[in-house]
């Protein structure tokens, strides 16, 4: 960059007369060119690698989605044939629909409230308490989802660690992974504990942008803690709230480890999420064509709910500019 | 830094990286023979393989292929082995991506679609070429031999039999099962009764039999039923009478007679293995397979296996260990060559030695034996494999299974009842048997 901006204060830009001005206009462009040239190698790299592993990819799942494709034999197109069997003909896409909306609601407030609470705990004082708090609950967040499934798997059997726990309480715990009734609230409470530390860092960093002096002149004013709170921290965190809660939306429609390590789906399909189906169609089914489909159909869900929450926010967002 | 050397160092970093990265790209593509084309089966002295992990399965890839290797001068490269389940999909994702391993293991349930679909080479030819005598080996050899062809060889059978702690027995003063295939005290309903003696509450179970669905095909046979599927593969027999009843009455065994662990207790990772380790359960339904893993593990007592309780039949649905030449394999003379090995007097040995499965080939099975102080009883796998009814073919197996297996977990934890489960379900199976 250093030399190309040398390279441009060489140009004879400065050079009087109505004669050399073509010259002037012609070096300048080339140097315009030369420099676009070089910013295209920079970022040609990158541009080959989103067309070759996202570009192509996503123009061949829409084709695909037309077809009846298994991944191994020549595709056959079936036009709107898989979109319509999916409103139609399946009876199970309309419960995985159902699974994942229910997921959605019960872990965005456990997830978001929770992590209020614990950013606002985690802002104390205390260095050290603060530190080692702050550790504990962002590590669910970046430990193997692999090993929090199949350890909390265990925790949650008939004659686990928590049923026995609650014996000594004097109550018999249900199967939860094994219940109907009680398989998702179990999956619900273990993605909400593992993902937690993320909105809690996010709502962190928001509270230490909150300016003192306004806790401190509601305080002269005689505003009480749980006042300020409302007052002043919630308004001015509701950016962070509203980003915690866009990412978190999106993940929570396409969770699939947790389900996939814990329950598999069941018991029935009580925890058969919309992601857990459209891989059991891709990858054990063999029906990659129908798998697509469903993956538009995402794309265009979580678009939407997006879209909606980008509009709604004009109304609860307070952006202290 | 003068302008001129600045302008020539900038364009000779651009030049380098681009015929760099242009040899990389051209390198990655090229289809040539070092030893990345090698590593893909590309050389013929190479023969890349994939399966699940299991004691048949680590024997192929491990002795069986050092000693082919030693006779052949040519070697085996395994894939990193991963759980069954895991493996169904990884199967799929390779012959997806169009340069499969040259040998593949295939759950036998897929034999029929994948055969259907061409996706295997026919072995026939091979078979002739190399001149094998099917007399040599168990009439289980020809089980795959479909009119799409036969596009999968039979190495061994895991037979399936019932692993018990004889010491519990002992203690508990239970009469033994029988060492035979025989009806007599091994009926439904000895097993429940030696099951609800051997059975303490929640601290010891008698019986676990849900944990392996073979006992879908088991029960619903041995109960007069089809099994699972019809002989077609176009009706989903299970839902019938007769595979209602057999599915009901091992469900009871949990939330009737409580002498089977709940179904949340058994679905987490090798639980029933660890709690017969741990001398918590008494019988389990199990596939030969597992022998290896108790031979290393119990310590502390006595175990042996038994024969299926019987009712009207007395049948075991016996896992073929199936291997597959993919058609798009890179080396299908050099698999060919191993997997002849694999089925042959020498490669069968290992099997029968390590007393895991019945090799396929008769002279191989008659070095059958335990591969430590227990089982005693090894034999009665030799005397399973008359006993084996495998599950009728269907091209659509991993979506019937996919519909009704779900649907089963809540009769286990008696949320329906099965005639309810499997009657709510049948009508989509049997669309899905259809559709493939």
């Amino acid at each position: 960059m250093v030399t190309t901006m040398s390279e441009m204060s060489e140009l004879p830009v400065n050079a009087p007369g109505p004669s050399t001005a073509p010259v002037r206009r012609a070096s300048a462009r080339r140097a315009r060119r030369r420099m676009t040239l070089y910013g295209w190698l920079f970022i040609g790299p990158l541009i080959l690698g989103i067309l070759a592993f996202q570009g192509i990819p996503v123009v061949v799942s829409i084709y695909t989605s037309f077809t009846n494709w298994d991944g191994i034999t020549t595709p056959k197109f079936l036009g709107l044939g898989n979109y319509v069997r999916m409103f139609t003909k399946d009876p199970q896409y309309w419960g995985t629909l159902l699974n994942t909306i229910e997921f959605t609601v019960g872990v965005i407030p456990l997830t978001i409230i929770g992590a209020l609470l614990l950013a606002v705990l985690c802002n104390g004082r205390g260095k050290v308490s603060n530190a080692v708090f702050r550790t504990a609950y962002f590590t669910p967040y970046v430990t193997s989802i692999v090993a929090i499934g199949l350890v909390w798997s265990q925790l949650f059997t008939p004659s686990g660690v928590l049923n026995q726990l609650l014996a000594k309480i004097g109550i018999s715990g249900p199967s939860w992974l094994t219940d109907v009734h009680w398989a998702m609230p179990a999956v619900i409470l273990v993605s909400a504990w593992q993902a937690i530390g993320y909105p809690m860092v996010i709502f962190l960093a928001g509270l230490q942008n909150i300016p003192e002096s306004l806790h401190e002149a509601a305080k002269v004013d005689g505003a009480s803690s749980w006042n300020r709170f409302l007052r002043i921290t919630l308004p001015l965190l509701t950016p962070q709230i509203f980003f915690v809660l866009i990412t978190q939306i999106i993940s929570s429609f396409q969770v699939f480890a947790l389900i996939f390590v814990m329950t598999k789906g069941g018991p029935g399909t009580a925890t058969t999420v919309y992601i857990y189906y459209l891989y059991q169609n891709g990858f054990t089914f063999g029906d990659l064509g129908f798998a697509s489909a469903m993956a538009w159909v995402l794309f265009f869900i979580i678009g939407l709910v997006t879209f909606a929450q980008l509009r709604l926010q004009r109304r609860w967002v307070f952006y202290n500019d | 830094m003068t302008r001129g050397s600045s302008t020539m160092s900038r364009r000779t970093l651009l030049t380098t990286s681009g015929l760099g990265a242009a040899a990389l790209a051209l390198s990655s593509c090229a289809k040539g023979t070092g030893s990345a084309g090698a590593a893909a089966g590309g050389s013929s002295n190479i023969v890349t393989s994939a399966s699940w992990e299991d004691g048949v399965g680590d024997l192929l890839k491990g002795a069986i292929a050092d000693a082919w290797s030693k006779k052949s001068g040519k070697k085996l490269q395994a894939q990193a082995s991963v759980s069954f389940d895991d493996y169904q999909t990884r199967f799929r994702t390779l012959l997806a991506g169009g340069s499969p391993p040259d040998v593949m293991r295939l759950n036998d349930d897929f034999l029929g679609e994948i055969s259907g679909k061409k996706l295997s080479k026919d072995l026939a030819p091979y078979f002739q070429k190399s001149g094998l005598n099917k007399d040599d080996f168990f009439p289980i050899f020809t089980w795959s031999d479909l009119p799409s062809g036969q596009r999968g060889l039979v190495v061994a059978q895991q037979v399936r039999v019932i692993y018990y702690n004889k010491t519990m027995f002992q203690k508990e003063g239970v009469p033994l099962p029988p060492t035979d295939w025989v009806a007599d005290h091994w009926t439904w309903d000895d097993f429940l009764s030696a099951a609800k003696a051997l059975t303490k509450g929640t601290d010891q179970y008698g019986a676990a039999v849900y944990s392996d669905t073979g006992y879908e095909e088991i029960w619903s046979r041995n109960n007069g039923g089809e099994g699972t599927y019809s002989p077609d593969g176009k009706k989903f027999t299970l839902a019938d009478p007769k595979g209602v009843e057999a599915i009901q009455w091992v469900a009871d065994l949990t939330n009737k007679h409580h002498v089977q662990p709940k179904w949340g207790d058994v679905t987490p990772d090798q639980a029933v293995e660890r709690m017969f380790v741990a001398g918590k359960l008494a019988m389990m339904l199990a596939t030969s397979s597992d022998i290896a893993y108790y031979t290393e593990n119990v310590k502390d007592f006595e175990w042996d296996l038994a024969p299926i309780p019987a009712k009207v039949h007395q049948y075991q649905q016996g896992s073929v260990v199936l291997y597959i030449i993919p058609e798009k394999g890179k080396n299908p003379d050099a698999a060919w060559d191993y997997l002849n090995f694999a089925i042959g007097p020498e490669g069968g040995k290992f099997i029968a030695e390590a007393g895991v499965s019945v090799p396929v080939n008769k002279q191989a099975a008659q070095s059958l034996k335990s591969p430590g102080k227990y089982p005693a009883h090894i034999d009665l796998l030799s005397s399973g494999a008359d006993h084996n009814k495998i599950v009728n073919f269907t091209t659509a197996g991993s979506a019937a299974v996919s519909l009704f297996r779900p649907q089963l977990q809540r009769v286990y934890t008696g949320d329906l009842t099965a005639a309810k489960a499997l009657g709510g379900i049948r009508a989509q199976v049997e669309q899905a048997l259809a559709a493939g």
